[in-house]
């Protein structure tokens, strides 16, 4: 009798398990709309962050796999124009927010906030 | 058999990668725009209706009245608003003279009455808004001092008019730059300018 090998069926069939499991698998845009939608909560706040100079924040920022939650924000400074305060200012207004349904991936956000004439 | 095994592997590799590609960081981006409210527009500057030019207090626009009357029409209230504002930044204005003409149209004694009602109307208006009695003098002076041809309307329509004339001046205040003798209300006061009297 011939022994059979079946390791890479039993690898596969774990992840294909793995992929359909309880978690959300979300394309680029739509992981960029629900975080618009989570960061769109704190508008009006944010925008209360801007003084009345045309400026620009560029943060990036985290969205946790398991817990859908924005974590460590930064401050891109080669990008932003804001004084430091405004940036600081945006900063502490995400920092922790988190997304009802969590991905099962990481996102790695890029957000920009910008006053304009 | 090899085949069989070769394809085990493949099977197990690409499940492998999809389950790395799977787990993988996802980026993403975006940019939300705040705009500022556009800045509230400069109010248009007041232009004065009325300015003191030697011994006249000249007005750019006539009193107008209702038709053969001494009614005046409220249109002109901001002229005469005007004029008020002229003799309360000039007090060396002792007095003026609130003059009725008339065309040569009609009766010489009906002229005549008309443009002494219609001195008084304006003298009253006058009063009434805050200028005191003696500082004011009224007459009518009917078709006498024409200024224009009476043979056409426009002439004859040039003739019906108030003249505001300073009949006595008084010397200027101490404070020169805070009641100039000439200059419209521009100059005497409000936001823009220097503080009258």
């Amino acid at each position: 009798m011939t022994k059979t090998n079946r390791l890479p069926q039993l690898i596969t069939c774990g992840a294909l398990a793995l992929m359909t499991s309880a978690c959300i698998a979300r394309g680029p845009d739509d992981y960029r709309q629900v975080t618009r939608s989570l960061v769109d909560t704190k508008q009006a706040e944010i925008e209360s962050c801007f003084g009345e100079q045309p400026a620009s924040v560029v943060v990036t920022f985290t969205v946790e796999k398991k817990t859908g939650k924005i974590s460590n924000p930064t401050i891109d400074s080669a990008k932003s124009d804001a004084p430091d305060e405004v940036g600081e200012c945006v900063v502490a207004k995400i920092d922790g927010l988190a997304l009802a349904q969590p991905d099962m991936r990481d996102g790695a956000a890029t957000f920009t906030w910008k006053l304009s004439n | 058999m090899r085949a069989k095994h070769t394809r085990a592997v493949t099977a197990a590799l690409l499940g492998l990668g999809l389950l790395v590609t799977g787990c993988g960081p996802i980026a993403f981006q975006d940019t939300v725009n705040f705009k500022l409210p556009e800045p509230e527009p400069e109010p248009e500057p007041e232009v004065s209706h009325a300015k003191v030019e030697g011994d006249h207090i000249v007005i750019d626009e006539k009193i107008q009245f209702e038709f053969d009357s001494a009614q005046i029409q409220r249109r002109s209230h901001s002229i005469l608003n005007d004029v008020i504002k002229v003799m309360e930044a000039n007090p060396q204005i002792e007095e003026l003279d609130i003059i009725g003409h008339t065309s040569s149209e009609g009766s010489k004694k009906h002229n005549q009455e008309l443009s002494r009602d219609r001195a008084q109307a304006v003298k009253q208006y006058l009063l009434d808004h805050g200028l005191t009695e003696d500082r004011l003098t009224s007459q009518g002076k009917g078709p006498s001092e024409p200024i224009a041809d009476n043979d056409t309307e426009e002439g004859r329509e040039a003739n019906r008019r108030v003249e505001f004339k300073i009949t006595k001046m008084g010397e200027a205040p101490a404070d020169a730059a805070a009641a100039p003798a000439e200059g419209d209300a521009e100059a005497k006061g409000g936001a823009r300018g220097r503080p009258g009297a």
